[in-house]
């Protein structure tokens, strides 16, 4: 008899292959910046998360504002009722000043019954300094009854490689990096200094000077986001504009009108007969302007 | 106690068991389907497809179509299906796009639900790939489309441009496909008319409004005309579909603008800005006369005639954005400067002839002044362009020359062929020897179109001359030029003489897809 009750006991086990074991979470109950970007050919499930999210307004055509949303994620279980969580300005790293470079933040985000995640919207300005420097807007999340700080010590997670690796940051913090200035976009088909060339620029457009590229864009009624890739900027359309632009350059040469760069050198195209070479101003030849 | 355990197991394990249950059992109708291949090879827009496949039934009338219902698809997995027929035997003339299918054939048992199936590989190919193309005018006055295809036989695919999916056309002007290319994408099939250029599908023919040559520019300013090519450069010059060069492309316009492009430079079938100016007068376009000239067997850029200043320019590179002048010294045969003599160009063709080392083939201009003379100008499109020769028409000789339809130049011997009406003529320009023959009259049959043939058999050199007639239609003849230095005389090619044509006005060559 003791052998029947022994295998009833037993049975469950023997059968307990059938269940499927599923664990609630048991873990903090917190809160982190979970932004990712990275490579063009990656996506959310290979771009590396990130510490600083950076804001070209060059990018965002003549926009005066942009709202950025900034992701942040829980860790805990999905609760069935809303909750919020805290976000403030960290002056530690912020040197955007509120209302001129950037609206006041929103503090307390609520996070939605069944939700895991919300965005923290960051509206910042487009101000004239920010074509000569960068701004920094510093956001920190701060613990409240809901939620802790979930990774104050973040490390890189494997197969998330699709773009630059921060192996270690403070996930409690982010940046927000922002600026008008106009840099070196994505194509631009030419270059500084040839050693060639005895230093002077060389390639279809030579150097890269924001007036230059404006007034590429003015000729050829294009923006600053048509040269950040070859499918607005096709090889074609490059070499067009630099034949274009240097007999618009030798026309005005011509004319008396010289176009000149910020440092006094003449602007350079390919198919232009001189050479420039950056920082030593042009000097016109005796009788030039007579 | 053991017992007791057994039906505790029981028990325990009583959702295990299937209850096989106990049923009547009836025979059902069983179908065999025999006589489908394992495979068919047929060809897009010419092949009908025709299979009588055998349907055997246990306990039905195959023929019964009130309970069976038949069912023809060519499938591409997880794709597409297209019905093909819905009856036991199939007769489909093949419009599936060319590439390779599963061909099933259901057959569906309505009172039952049962599906026989039985399945075959079907093999669409393109009929397009290798032929002779046509361009003309139907008996509507449309713009036409044929291909005489040539495969392992030759068929002629009709109404090509019908069924493209374009708007009906009219003037057609050429039918052109640029040859070979490393770079699939600027393999091009154009169809051109007096109002428009269109880039068809290689493969279907298919053809869509907004695939324009205009597609095709990068321009840095706004030009008051629409680009309409009637010359696109270099031509296949073998039965393989090579060309002068891979890169290199020159296109003149219908409005007399030139275009130059280098796919490697400009990374693709693309164009800037014309080149029908000249740098010391970049904003005055001259006019040009529609035909470039170069070397058929090597590109080294174009010669082009300025029709505003009279005059030949050039064009050395795909990389240039002006044309040039061209130096004349005197002794030279002609001048490229023709305002001094009072001629204009009226007819221009690249050909095979080396006369003078042109290893690469020499063009000809046919020029004509106020008076009426024709001359012949030849010369070499090389990495240097070579004046090698001047020649004047006899108009005491040559029959009618001056009210031509076509003219076409041979590679192989001193000779113009040209066509009055229905009247097929040779002129002979070798100097102090020429003489003019009438080779063919065709009668009630008009000549629509003469072609030294330079791109099938470069090296003979075939004369092709299509007649037309409203009866009959069209007509293809292809003559061997005899090479008696005494006489020209054209010998009709046995079986080269395709009849029921489209009213031809050119033709060109496809080697490949």
């Amino acid at each position: 008899m003791k052998k029947i009750f022994y295998y009833i006991l037993m049975l469950p086990i023997f059968l307990s292959g059938c269940e499927k074991d599923l664990m609630d979470y048991e873990g903090l109950e917190g809160v982190y910046f979970a932004v990712q970007w990275g490579s063009s050919w990656g996506n959310e499930r290979t771009w590396p998360y990130q510490p600083f999210t950076e804001v070209q307004f060059m990018q965002l055509g003549n926009a005066d504002t942009a709202t950025v949303d900034i992701k942040v994620m829980v860790t805990g279980s999905v609760k069935d009722y809303d909750r919020t969580f805290r976000v403030e300005v960290n002056p530690d790293s912020t040197t955007a000043v509120v209302n001129v470079d950037y609206l006041p933040l929103e503090n307390d985000i609520m996070i939605g019954a069944g939700e895991y995640m919300a965005m923290v919207p960051v509206r910042l300005i487009r101000t004239e300094s920010l074509q000569h420097g960068e701004k920094v807007l510093g956001l920190k999340l701060v613990e409240n009854q809901y939620f802790k700080l979930a990774f104050p010590e973040w490390d890189a997670v494997k197969g998330f490689t699709s773009g630059d690796v921060r192996e270690h940051f403070d996930a409690s913090l982010h940046e927000i990096r922002f600026s008008d200035m106009m840099v070196r976009p994505t194509v631009w088909i030419g270059t500084d200094s040839s050693p060639y060339n005895d230093g002077a620029e060389s390639g279809y457009w030579g150097a890269f000077s924001r007036k230059k590229l404006e007034m590429i864009c003015e000729r050829f009624d294009l923006t600053y986001n048509d040269f950040m890739s070859t499918t607005t900027m096709p090889t074609v359309l490059q070499s067009l504009i630099a034949k274009t632009m240097s007999q618009l350059l030798i026309d005005r040469y011509n004319a008396k009108d010289p176009v000149l760069e910020d440092d006094g050198r003449l602007m350079y195209f390919s198919g232009c007969p001189w050479a420039s070479k950056i920082g030593v101003p042009w000097i016109p030849d005796e009788g030039y302007y007579d | 106690m053991k017992k007791v355990l057994y039906v505790l197991l029981g028990i325990f394990f009583a959702a295990c068991y299937d209850d096989k249950g106990s049923y009547d059992y009836h025979d059902v109708n069983e179908t065999t389907i025999e006589g489908i291949n394992g495979s068919y090879n047929v060809t897009m827009g010419v092949t009908t497809l025709k299979i009588d496949p055998k349907v055997t039934m246990t306990m039905a009338d195959p023929e019964d179509t009130t309970r069976f219902q038949y069912e023809w698809r060519a499938n591409v997995a997880y794709n597409s299906t297209v019905l093909l027929g819905t009856t036991r035997t199939l007769d489909y003339p093949v419009k599936l796009d060319p590439r390779s299918y599963t061909l099933y054939f259901r057959v569906i048992d309505r009172q039952t639900d049962l599906v026989a199936v039985a399945t075959a590989s079907l093999n669409v190919g393109a009929p397009y790939s290798r032929g002779i193309l046509l361009i003309g005018e139907n008996r509507e006055g449309e713009a036409d489309v044929q291909m005489l295809a040539m495969s392992t036989d030759t068929v002629l695919c009709r109404d090509l441009l019908a069924d493209s999916g374009l708007p009906v056309l009219r003037d057609p002007v050429d039918v052109i496909h640029t040859g070979y290319n490393n770079n699939d994408k600027n393999i091009k099939l154009w169809v051109l008319t007096k109002s428009q250029a269109y880039s068809m599908d290689r493969k279907t023919f298919k053809g869509n409004e907004t695939d324009v040559f205009s597609k095709l520019l990068y321009l840095s300013q706004s030009y008051d005309s629409d680009f309409v090519p009637v010359d696109i450069i270099p031509r296949i010059k073998d039965n393989l579909g090579n060309v002068a060069s891979t890169y290199d492309r020159a296109v003149v316009c219908n409005n007399g603008y030139i275009f130059v492009g280098s796919s490697f430079m400009l990374g693709g079938d693309y164009y800037m800005d014309p080149v029908n100016r000249e740098e010391s007068n970049p904003n005055v376009w001259l006019k040009a006369k529609p035909y470039l000239l170069y070397s058929l067997n090597s590109y080294n850029g174009i010669v082009w005639y300025d029709e505003t200043n009279e005059r030949f320019m050039r064009v050395a590179s795909s990389f240039d954005s002006f044309s040039k002048t061209m130096n004349d010294v005197e002794g030279d045969p002609f001048d490229w400067d023709q305002r001094k003599t009072g001629r204009t160009m009226v007819y221009g063709e690249n050909t095979f002839n080396t006369d003078g080392g042109s290893t690469n083939g020499n063009s000809f201009a046919l020029l004509k002044d106020g008076s009426g003379e024709f001359y012949i100008y030849k010369f070499y499109v090389s990495s240097s362009v070579a004046k090698r020769d001047a020649y004047t028409i006899s108009s005491s000789l040559a029959i009618d020359f001056d009210k031509a339809d076509f003219y076409a130049f041979s590679s192989r011997r001193t000779v113009v062929f040209y066509a009055v009406g229905s009247r097929l003529y040779a002129y002979d320009y070798n100097k102090g020897n020429e003489k003019c023959y009438l080779l063919e009259d065709f009668g009630e049959d008009q000549i629509t179109m003469l072609k030294c043939d330079t791109q099938i058999e470069p090296s003979a050199n075939p004369v092709y001359v299509a007649t037309y007639n409203n009866t009959n239609g069209g007509t293809l003849r292809k003559y061997i030029q005899d090479m008696n230095p005494d006489k020209v005389e054209v010998t009709p090619v046995p079986n080269s003489c395709w009849t029921g044509l489209t009213k031809i006005k050119k033709m060109s060559w496809r080697a490949a897809n």
